[in-house]
């Protein structure tokens, strides 16, 4: 009776002591949180200048070999043409710590970039949406809800053979496009982690 | 976990860094922080019995490689085989991992100390005297910042003296440090929270009821492609555990998981660690 009771006693200060849930992050279904950030010229752009359109998040670090591969291949310039001309909005935002507006200026010259880069470098939007690895994918839809979150693609290694790999933010756009809901809407990021100021 | 079993086969795409090929069994590639080198177990080949064939990583002060489940970012460790004809790799095995935070918020599991990952070979009914084998490691190894590397080590087994005597110690590291089945003599687990939804993440909490009080407790998710589990938080007093984590199912093709495997490593007196493996079910 006493070890019962004792065991409920710790059962019970555990469960006071242990509510914290995980930090802030978005899941799918909810709605995108709002920001505003500066991009690497210095304009203002808020996520609210593209209500009604469907806009890609895509965290990067010029310095992870993952983004460095991705940007060799031309994955990103891949998709921003691909699907401009139906209207979708691509925003890299990089919350790199250590990376200024004019260390992004000169990623987004290097590789001829012509959308925005936000430098989100004290970490406020990559911790409301839980950015964890880059580059980490999340698509918005045009009611401003979260429907897909995560890899770019399952080639983490990038070497698959080409067409065997599937890229899931093409994946949901052409879904998108034409009406139906986001098949895979969740998968795991790879990548480094997001070099978070601490 | 790949294990490929046919003799030519491409080379990995590498990203930065020097690649080494290692003929003989030593690596050294200073730019990717880690070397890596061929051990097996194997004194003579005898047919239909088996041995364990893997690569010892060793990486810079400061730098990890990462385990079967990186955490939430990284990648895990992979090891390829390339054997003869009859001869099959199978089952590779991680030893206990450490928890580090990658960035702030971002935790990670793997390796700073040197790491033996290895598999059980099989032998076909009739074998030669010596076989040449390929085992080519892939990692990714990260500091502050993160560089791929790999490298493709060749030999013929058995190894000679010299390097067998060297693997045998790497050996028997790796297999002290592997974890082992749980069983209720040390402790009754249970859940609360679940079931975990087709869609949708859950928080779900482990309870340890342990025989005795444990000191610490660590726990790894052991999370395969199809489950994303965030959030571990750990807390014992006594001889209760409490384990919070969050967890949702990701599209997986090998279908819906219905536990997930964990490990629950405490440490003896002597601030050994030690694993064993838990089944959590998730319906």
């Amino acid at each position: 009776m006493i070890k019962m009771m004792k065991t409920m006693t710790l059962i019970a200060i555990l469960a006071v002591a242990g509510g914290a849930a995980a930090g802030p992050g978005v899941d799918v279904g909810d709605k995108a949180p709002g920001f505003t950030l500066n991009d690497s010229a210095g304009k203002k752009v808020s996520l609210a200048d593209f209500k009604g359109k469907v806009v890609v998040l895509e965290w990067t670090n010029p310095d992870c070999p993952f983004v460095k591969r991705h940007y060799q291949e031309g994955s990103m310039k891949n998709l921003t043409s691909a699907y401009s001309e139906s209207g979708v909005v691509w925003l890299t935002i990089n919350s790199t710590n250590y990376m200024d507006a004019e260390a992004n200026a000169a990623f987004a010259k290097k590789e001829g970039i012509g959308w925005p880069v936000l430098v989100d470098q004290d970490g406020t939007v990559g911790h409301a949406y839980g950015a964890a690895t880059t580059p980490h994918m999340y698509i918005i839809d045009t009611k401003g809800t979260v429907v897909y979150e995560g890899a770019i693609d399952d080639d983490p290694r990038g070497n698959m053979e080409a067409g065997a790999r599937t890229n899931y933010v093409s994946q949901a756009l052409n879904e998108l496009d034409t009406g139906k809901a986001v098949s895979t809407a969740e998968t795991k990021p790879y990548g480094c982690s997001v070099k978070y100021k601490k | 976990m790949k294990l490929h079993n046919y003799v030519n086969r491409a080379l990995l795409n590498l990203e930065l860094s020097c690649l080494a090929i290692m003929m003989a069994s030593v690596a050294a590639a200073e730019e990717s922080h880690v070397r890596a080198r061929l051990v097996a177990d194997v004194a003579e080949l005898r047919s239909g019995e088996s041995f364990h064939l893997g690569v010892l990583l060793e990486t810079d002060p400061g730098w990890h490689v990462y385990w079967r489940n990186p955490g939430e970012a990284g990648l895990a460790t992979e090891i390829d085989y390339e054997l003869p004809r009859g001869f099959e790799a199978n089952n590779l095995q991680w030893p206990v991992p450490i928890s580090f935070e990658q960035s702030d918020g971002i935790g990670g599991y793997g390796y700073e100390d040197p790491v033996v990952l290895a598999a059980e070979v099989t032998s076909p009914d009739r074998v030669p005297s010596s076989i040449p084998v390929t085992v080519t490691a892939s990692w990714l190894a990260c500091k502050d910042v993160c560089i791929l590397g790999s490298a493709k080590l060749e030999a013929e087994l058995p190894l000679d003296g010299a390097k067998l005597s060297d693997s045998k110690a790497a050996m028997e590291s790796w297999s002290a440090n592997l974890p082992h089945e749980g069983d209720t003599e040390e402790f009754v687990l249970s859940v609360t929270g679940g079931p975990v939804p087709p869609k949708g993440a859950v928080d779900l909490v482990a309870w340890l009821h342990w025989k005795a009080a444990p000191g610490t407790v660590e726990f790894f998710p052991d999370s395969g492609p199809g489950l994303k589990v965030e959030g571990v938080r750990v807390q014992t007093r006594g001889a209760l555990t409490r384990i919070d984590f969050n967890i949702s199912r990701l599209n997986s093709s090998s279908g819906p998981a219905t536990t997930l495997r964990s490990l629950i490593v405490i440490e003896d007196e002597r601030g050994k660690r030690s694993a064993r493996v838990a089944h959590i079910e998730l319906d």
